[in-house]
């Protein structure tokens, strides 16, 4: 393959990925901004926070996932939205983990939602769909880094 | 650097959209209002139920021998199961279920009025400020 073709189909695939977190991120923050008492509960759920913080998180992070997730689709203050995202995302997995741990059943409260059914908690796929947009961020990020093609010299 | 900056703008935006739900969602505005979540309530909300209301004591045993709310039952999470039936037995269609623990500062309310609306249980909630609001609320005055 030539080497313009291939830097051309790393950077569509670098977009894909961007703009399927971006996505994830955008309904994500817009189911929670539509119901945010349900986010309440579903934050105190995990046992991380005290009940002041969760009612803040609630407010701002629905809002924080839809601006970020629109500025990867778009493109727009790429970089910043990559490393907020990344943030958000190990974030969320390090809540999962630990109330994994403690053997909470809980609301993962990602996609809105409401309040778990007992045992229903599905932890490895909860987790697994972190770490595959975290990859896919991941991607995106190692592409951009990636040295443009130079042209051959004669 | 350049990172930096975009991370800031970004979510100076998002405080924006934020600030306003804050001050119009309903939900959100309620709640700031009331400084309450959902389904906690005060003693004299309680008090000013008609609806007839069934305690549920979260605390332990030592706690509720040294008082509690006339007529509550104590439930707490290690012997969930085995005071299910009990709690069953006292309730009956309509009667709400009012949740309580020591003070704000203990959740173990909130997490059995959870424990109990996922076991079927409906108009469940949790007593803010626990035992000792209400003991502050029922003082001889």
């Amino acid at each position: 393959m030539e080497p313009g073709t291939r830097a051309a189909m790393i950077r569509s695939i670098a977009w894909l990925a961007r703009g399927i977190v971006g996505l994830a991120l955008v309904v994500a923050g817009t189911t929670k901004a539509i119901h945010p008492a349900t986010f309440i509960t579903d934050i105190w759920s995990y046992r991380l926070v005290p009940e002041a913080w969760a009612y803040w998180i609630a407010a701002f992070l629905p809002w924080l996932e839809i601006v970020v997730g629109a500025a990867l689709i778009t493109g727009r203050q790429r970089q910043g939205a990559q490393a907020i995202a990344a943030a958000l995302l190990l974030v969320f997995l390090g809540a999962l983990l630990v109330s994994w741990s403690r053997g909470l059943d809980i609301a993962c409260g990602c996609f809105g939602g409401g309040p778990a059914t007992a045992g229903a908690t599905d932890y490895p796929w909860l987790v697994g769909r972190d770490l595959v947009l975290l990859a896919c961020l991941a991607f995106g990020w190692f592409a951009d880094r990636r040295p443009a093609v130079q042209a051959p010299s004669r | 650097m350049r990172t930096l900056r975009e991370m800031f703008l970004l979510a100076g935006v998002a405080a924006l959209p934020a600030g306003l739900a804050v001050a119009l969602h309903p939900e959100l505005a309620d709640r700031r209002r009331a400084g309450l979540p959902d389904d906690a309530v005060r003693p004299v909300e309680v008090n000013a139920w008609e609806t007839p209301v069934l305690w549920v004591d979260a605390r332990d045993a030592a706690a509720f021998a040294r008082g509690h709310i006339p007529g509550a039952l104590r439930l707490d999470e290690d012997t969930f199961s085995e005071s299910l039936g009990a709690l069953v037995t006292a309730w009956s269609p309509g009667m709400r279920i009012v949740v309580y623990c020591d003070t704000t500062a203990c959740s173990r309310s909130r997490e059995l009025a959870q424990r109990l609306r996922d076991a079927g249980f409906e108009d469940v909630h949790h007593l803010h400020g626990g035992w000792e609001a209400w003991s502050r609320a029922h003082a001889p005055r």
